[in-house]
């Protein structure tokens, strides 16, 4: 598993896209954070951090998600896999090995963007609270973490790197920018009783929804979800919420995980 | 003989007990005794008992005084006309429904430098007139109100810092009272009137309520200066409820971090003006509210500006909004381009209030773009701003963590990287 997740790392910090990737958070990053910095405020949940967020739940799901499943879906196509397959490798340490390698180096491109960004803004003249600051970046790593997972899970299903690119992009386009209006079409046609227990339901199913809620609320803003979700977000803002967010990440790394390993279990058997 | 000498002995100890007793409670026997207009000093001390006040004195505490009491009746009562109270700290520590600190009744009275801490009320005025209230303080356990008034006019209050309670200041059935410079948070409602006309809230700041001011079935009432921040913890938060209003002046306030800034509902004839909207939720919001007017405003940082349901006929005209798209053709401080406020998100929450989940989801945004709202639901800004009335000051933070946030990230994500590069 340290092999593959070391490999895995140096061959992603070595790709020339790698590079692309940091000139693209530095571009988008000093874009926001000067945003930010020509807004009267800087703590809380504003109008300008309701756009910074919206703008890194457009670009950060996208990205990790086509990232995560061409990592695998490259691995199918030219062979290497195969070749793989010839050791005696535990399917799930691979899967790991992927997920660990590829998450260091986005978390690394990005942390480091992140902070020249800031180094740039602060130069420019800006002035940030490091609350916010810290929220923000918190809120990417958790993204870029959830859908880097989501992107190798992609990656283990399909064979070719078209394949890859057009599942990412539906499954990007379907949990970030369809979502509301899917969920209040399907909601339309069912029962109304129903819709309580199925929106918090559907709060879970989608990481980038769990994410952004939890975000809003530790910027003290829980109150605006409105009577429905009181107690909800009374419960996660309390000692026990913590429980539940780790069983949260448990209970999807084992989904993930275990979705993945029979896809390529079956996989080798063919 | 023996029997005698008990008898004589026990007739002197009951000579001997009521001196003690009188002792005791000396604070209501030297108000019973003082003259008219006298000033009774209080020496320092623990006091367990009631006291009625029922007379012009003045009641001054040196030094430490502590007043409490447990009973059902009020710690201190004040009756009649011009009662003074001065520095004394009072303690009510019954549970009953109805234990109140202080209760005031008569006219002319003033309490200043009070202390109170209680477990329901703090203190009420009923049937009071022309009273001054200043320089206090009141703490309570969320379960009574700070200072609750029935039908007591003309009052004043000053300088009042109340944590704790129920309803910060309360008036019902009362008119012209004046508010002034208090200091209000963690309650339930910061000042609450019901019923209550002409009244005057000047400078207060009410903040972490659930609600910073309730205004209902009131007329006429001015609020001016004051600050309305961070009422955002329930469900139901507000920094000023209009609620069946009427002729509400809302002049000069500060509205910053509550979930909603201003709500108005079924209210009609208010006018907000020149008030500072600053990072709330939602800026403004009407519900089934009209003729109401909302000038040279400033609404910066919100995450909605406005919203209107129900509500077409108001004027809100000569707004500055920092979200909306400005052009100035002829130079006269006002922007060409009209801007609107669209109430999807309300209208949808509406209906079914569990899709106030979607707030600020980034499909729900791209959703509001393409289902536009019906034209007379928008709420229409038809002349912005192109500056902002007021001032809005930008704090400061140190920015020398910010560098070292800044190196922290660069160094540790360069040197994994150099590391994560090398080849083994």
């Amino acid at each position: 598993m340290w092999n593959i997740w070391r490999s895995e790392l140096r061959m992603t910090v070595r790709q020339r896209s790698y590079y692309s990737f940091f000139g693209l958070w530095v571009a988008v990053l000093s874009l926001l954070f000067l945003l930010q910095s020509s807004a009267p405020s800087l703590t809380g949940y504003t109008n300008t951090t309701g756009t910074v967020v919206n703008v890194a739940l457009y670009i950060i799901p996208l990205f990790m998600l086509i990232i995560g499943s061409f990592s695998i879906a490259n691995e199918m196509e030219n062979g290497q896999w195969r070749l793989l397959n010839t050791y005696p490798l535990f399917t799930l340490s691979y899967i790991v090995g992927k997920i660990g390698g590829q998450f260091t180096a986005q978390a690394i491109v990005f942390t480091f963007s992140y902070g020249i960004s800031l180094a740039i803004g602060l130069v420019s003249g800006s002035v940030f609270s490091s609350e916010w600051l810290l929220s923000i970046y918190f809120f990417s790593i958790t993204l870029i973490f959830f859908f880097l997972i989501l992107g190798i899970t992609v990656g283990c299903i399909v064979s070719t790197r078209w394949q890859a690119l057009s599942i990412s992009v539906s499954i990007w386009f379907f949990l970030i920018m369809i979502w509301p209006t899917a969920l209040i079409g399907i909601l339309g046609l069912l029962p109304y009783p129903w819709i309580a227990p199925l929106m918090k339901f559907a709060l879970f199913a989608n990481p980038a929804e769990i994410i952004r809620v939890s975000f809003v609320m530790s910027l003290d803003g829980g109150a605006v979800f409105g009577q429905a979700y009181d107690s909800l977000v009374t419960f996660l803002d309390s000692p026990f919420g913590i429980i539940i967010y780790i069983l949260y990440v448990i209970g999807f790394l084992t989904l993930t995980l275990l979705f993945s390993m029979l896809m390529l279990e079956w996989r080798k058997r063919r | 003989m023996k029997i005698m000498h008990y008898i004589m002995f026990l007739l002197l100890l009951s000579f001997c007990m009521p001196a003690v007793s009188e002792a005791a409670s000396t604070l209501q026997s030297k108000i019973d005794e003082a003259p008219k207009g006298a000033t009774i000093e209080i020496e320092e001390g623990e006091y367990e008992e009631t006291v009625v006040i029922s007379k012009p004195v003045t009641l001054e505490g040196t030094g430490k005084v502590l007043l409490r009491s447990c009973g059902a009746d009020p710690v201190v009562t004040i009756r009649d006309k011009g009662v003074t109270l001065k520095n004394i700290k009072v303690e009510h520590c019954g549970d009953e429904k109805e234990d109140t600190a202080i209760y005031v009744t008569g006219s002319n009275h003033i309490l200043e430098d009070i202390n109170i801490e209680t477990k329901r009320f703090g203190i009420r005025l009923d049937n009071a007139n022309d009273v001054a209230i200043q320089d206090s303080e009141i703490v309570g356990i969320n379960r009574g109100n700070g200072i609750d008034l029935w039908k007591s006019n003309r009052n004043k209050f000053e300088n009042l810092n109340i944590t704790n309670v129920s309803d910060g200041i309360y008036l019902e059935q009362s008119n012209e009272n004046t508010l002034r410079e208090n200091n209000i948070q963690k309650s339930r409602y910061g000042m609450h009137l019901m019923f209550s006309n002409d009244n005057i809230l000047d400078e207060n700041v009410s903040r972490a309520n659930t609600t910073g001011t309730e205004l209902m079935e009131s007329k006429r009432t001015v609020v001016s200066n004051n600050k309305f921040s961070s009422n955002n913890n329930s469900v139901n938060a507000q920094g000023l409820l209009i609620y069946l209003a009427s002729d509400t002046e809302v002049t000069g306030n500060e509205f910053i971090s509550n979930r909603v800034g201003i709500f108005i509902e079924e209210a009609e004839n208010n006018r907000l003006d020149s008030n500072k909207i600053m990072d709330n939720f939602t800026g403004v919001q009407f519900l089934k509210s009209n003729g109401n007017k909302a000038v040279n405003n400033t609404f910066v940082g919100n995450v909605n500006d406005a919203q209107a349901i129900e509500s077409s006929n108001n004027q809100v005209d000569r707004n500055y909004w920092d979200a909306a798209s400005k052009v100035d053709v002829n130079g006269n401080g006002e922007s060409e381009i009209v801007f609107t406020a669209d109430p999807y998100f309300l209208t949808l929450t509406a209906d079914v209030p569990e899709y106030q989940l979607f707030f600020q989801a980034p499909g729900i945004i791209l959703l509001q773009n393409m289902l536009k709202s019906p034209a007379e639901q928008l709420l229409i800004d038809s002349a912005p701003l192109m500056d902002m009335t007021m001032e809005v000051e930008k704090e400061q933070s140190s920015s020398f963590s910010l560098w070292i946030m800044s190196a922290v990230m660069i160094l540790a994500s360069f040197s994994l990287f150099i590391l994560g590069r090398k080849r083994r």
